[in-house]
């Protein structure tokens, strides 16, 4: 009898434990980045640690530029967009923006983090950096779920999407120093709204992509050869 | 007495632009965060931010540069602001403004080519000031207040009012005891982190231009919490408040725009006085001076019957006035006096505190788990604000405190407070009620005229000694003064705990302005009436075992100095 109990509560602590595992998976998790374009000549490959794909100017010294400044990102997702995913195009942009500018002034990593807001001339001038690019995938996703024979209870709808691609410009002369591609994806679970859902995997991403910054301000990114 | 109990993470005091920002900041932060907002009207009505008409200063565009944002604050604010603060203002209103439009809803005006419009405003170099028509404030405040009603993690409490902060054992804040207006119930709440945003509030004068709800109850809560405070003697006088008599809207603004746009000012003999005392820019002169001139004006016997001076836009043509001030129109037309067509009665008016509590960027006091924003701190308008740097402020700070307090709270834990010293508070607040006789508005129309006449435009040692005197005296008197009626809804016993504040505050102004021997900025003395060339100082005071301590510190010039900045910017025509 005491063994049949302690089966018991073994297996409700392992159901519990799956439950558990399967709720602390919600979120977005980094993926490959389907497609970068980057430049003629700089296309984000290698992979690094936090940005997705990468790829560094030989000789490029980060060093040498006390100041960047960020412009906005616009969607140039091509792809049918819901109401509401209309409305995030709107508001994501200047919000994945001002993450970057505030995650990049708080790690000291430049003297000076400038915002350039939209529709003004892009900043040039020796030792700045102009930190440009695209939010390529910006897909909400959608929670539709259905009972499905021999699976249970299934998720059917659309993963949420994000995909971001950035050049890192010699505001001075012009050339991109630095391409990255990184993306996000999560299953749409029901527990928070589209909005947060893609707030937070652009969080995700800015802070990723400023870890990247601050380790190429220190010299610490390998160069393409 | 039955004092009410509620548990929060982060508390804020005030629901003006710092205190909406900070909570939406930390809300969004932090979405399994609770946020308690207490507001002392109704959510989205109170405060001052809600009546800027002027607009928000930002550097949006070039030739515009924050360099110029910075030093055109400095230069306005006689250099002794805190020039950390003022590089963190003009650093992060760029992206306030984006934030404002983008994420909560508000949409400022625009050129023809589809950018947000900025207008020209006193002192400074560039056309900076972001604007919706005169109603700035309406459009920032109601987008603010839709948002935080979005937010579910975000709580507020109407019509409650914070009395008192709440400190533990080892001098750190844990909360607040708040004051429910409609019930007279007292609520302890009890918080990781608390933001004081109850944006200052010069009304222990007598005319005034701010929201007629505030008391500098933040400063007076913060001074007996044992901030130190600084700046206190600078308060901004408006020239050109409206003169309604035996109306409460007497002091309400008339923005300068109208001077800017040739508007003449007058005096009871017809006279433009202003070529007296500033014959090369006349109307257009800086706010401080003309203040100061039309009050002389006023107490030297030329002033108009009701005790003001005439401004006349009417030569600019109807047309031109009703189109461009629509907002001021109305406002005029609202007490049967017609701007487009004939002069209007206007007086200086008390409009904005420079002073307050010592912060640094991260809105941190020296208490440890409280923070503060806006009008209730001190440091990055210096000896006067320029126009369209209020809001800036508010909403810039309030954002930042938001997210520092978001990051302070995991892992500290709340403190009860003990229930003796909240029951000790109570039966201090308590008190008047239970007594009768003394004259409380008496008092207060005292304290309004000490100040007005004695620690206003124009001061003197003289003066200000008389001025604190009077205000400590009120202050005394205000323990025997008994108000009638009950707890629920007794504005009588309101007005007593708001002029306990007054009182309090109104002698830290006049003590703060009596150790400050020159002449800068906001702070004129007619005994001394020029700057110092001494280094640069700022006034600092601060309640030690029971004592008032008044010091003077030098200014760090931590980013520029007078003689390096190379020009001083011009302070000509329009603003607000």
């Amino acid at each position: 009898m005491a063994t049949q109990t302690a089966w018991r509560g073994a297996l409700i602590v392992v159901a519990l434990s799956a439950v558990c595992a399967g709720c602390s998976t919600l979120g977005a998790a980094q993926q490959v980045p389907v497609s970068p374009v980057g430049t003629a000549d700089l296309k984000p490959t290698k992979p690094d640690p936090s940005a997705g794909l990468v790829a560094v100017r030989s000789g490029f010294d980060a060093k040498k530029y006390p100041a960047i400044a960020i412009v906005s990102f616009p969607v140039t997702d091509s792809g049918a967009m819901s109401k509401e995913e209309a409305k995030l195009t709107v508001s994501i942009p200047p919000y994945f923006q001002l993450q970057i500018v505030q995650r990049l002034r708080a790690t000291n990593a430049f003297a000076r983090v400038d915002l350039v807001t939209e529709g003004t001339a892009a900043p040039s001038g020796e030792g700045l950096l102009r930190l440009e690019g695209r939010i390529t995938r910006l897909a909400a996703g959608d929670d539709t779920s259905a009972w499905v024979p021999f699976s249970g209870y299934s998720r059917l709808g659309d993963r949420m999407k994000a995909q971001i691609e950035t050049s890192l410009v010699d505001a001075q002369t012009g050339q991109v120093m630095a391409v990255t591609a990184d993306r996000r994806e999560a299953p749409n679970s029901g527990f928070q709204t589209a909005e947060s859902y893609v707030e937070e995997s652009f969080q995700a991403l800015a802070r990723d992509l400023v870890l990247f910054l601050e380790r190429l301000s220190k010299g610490q990114v390998a160069r393409s050869n | 007495m039955m004092v009410d109990a509620v548990e929060t993470d982060v508390l804020i005091l005030g629901a003006g632009g710092a205190g909406l920002c900070a909570a939406l900041h930390a809300a969004d932060r932090s979405p399994n965060l609770s946020v308690t907002v207490v507001v002392k009207g109704l959510l989205g009505r109170a405060g001052c931010t809600r009546m800027v008409q002027g607009g928000y200063n930002a550097v949006l565009t070039a030739p515009d540069s924050l360099d110029a944002h910075f030093l055109d604050t400095l230069a306005g604010g006689g250099w002794i602001n805190d020039q950390e603060l003022v590089w963190t203002l003009v650093v992060e209103a760029p992206g306030r403004v984006l934030e404002l439009e983008s994420r909560y809803g508000c949409l400022f005006d625009r050129t023809h080519e589809g950018r947000i419009h900025q207008k020209p405003f006193a002192g400074q170099t560039h056309d900076r000031t972001i604007h919706k028509g005169d109603l700035t404030g309406i459009e920032i405040m109601n987008r603010l207040s839709e948002q935080v009603l979005r937010r579910p993690n975000v709580h507020a409490l109407e019509e409650c009012r914070a009395v008192e902060l709440l400190l533990d054992g080892e001098g750190r804040c844990t909360g607040a005891l708040v004051l429910e207006v409609r019930t007279g119930h007292f609520v302890v709440v009890t918080a990781r982190a608390t933001l004081l945003a109850m944006g200052g509030g010069p009304t222990m004068y007598k005319v005034v231009a701010c929201s007629a709800d505030k008391a500098a109850d933040g400063i007076a809560l913060g001074y007996r919490a044992g901030l130190p405070l600084r700046d206190m003697e600078m308060i901004q006088f408006h020239p050109t408040g409206l003169v309604i008599p035996d109306s409460l809207m007497t002091g309400a603004l008339l923005e300068e725009g109208l001077r800017g746009a040739g508007g003449h000012l007058r005096n009871g003999r017809g006279e433009r006085y202003m070529e007296r005392y500033d014959p090369a820019r006349m109307e257009r002169s800086t706010r401080d001076l003309v203040a100061r001139a039309s009050f002389l004006e006023v107490t030297e016997g030329r002033g108009t019957p009701n005790g003001g001076v005439w401004i006349d836009v009417s030569h600019l043509g109807v047309e031109v006035v009703e189109r461009n001030f629509r907002g001021m129109v109305r406002r005029c037309r609202d007490f049967g006096r017609d701007l487009a067509r004939a002069p209007v009665e206007v007086g200086p008016t008390t409009h904005f505190m420079m002073g307050g509590v010592v912060v640094d960027t991260a809105c941190r006091t020296p208490v440890e788990g409280l923070f503060a924003a806006g009008e209730d701190t001190g440091g990055v308008h210096g000896a006067n604000r320029l126009g369209g740097n209020g809001v800036a402020e508010s909403t810039v700070f309030g954002g930042l405190a938001g997210d520092v307090m978001a990051d302070y709270v995991p892992g500290r834990t709340r403190v009860r407070e003990g229930r003796a010293r909240v029951d000790s508070m109570v039966a201090r607040l308590m008190a008047p009620l239970e007594r009768r006789g003394g004259d409380l508005y008496g008092l207060q129309r005292e304290l309004r005229e000490v100040m007005w006449e004695r620690a206003g435009l124009v001061r003197d040692g003289e003066g200000l000694k008389a001025a604190a005197k009077t205000a400590d005296r009120i202050a005394d008197e205000l323990t025997r003064v008994g108000v009638p009626g009950g707890t629920a809804f007794n504005l009588a016993w309101q007005d007593w705990i708001n002029l306990t504040n007054q009182a309090l505050v109104g002698r830290l102004i006049a003590t703060s302005a009596l150790a400050r021997t020159e002449s800068r900025g906001a702070h004129y003395r007619n005994d001394f009436p020029a700057p110092s060339t001494a280094p640069l100082y700022t006034v600092r005071v601060q309640a030690r075992a029971g004592e008032s301590v008044v010091w003077t510190e030098p200014v760090a010039l931590t980013r520029a100095t007078p003689a390096g900045a190379g020009r001083v910017s011009a302070m000509v025509d329009v603003g607000d």
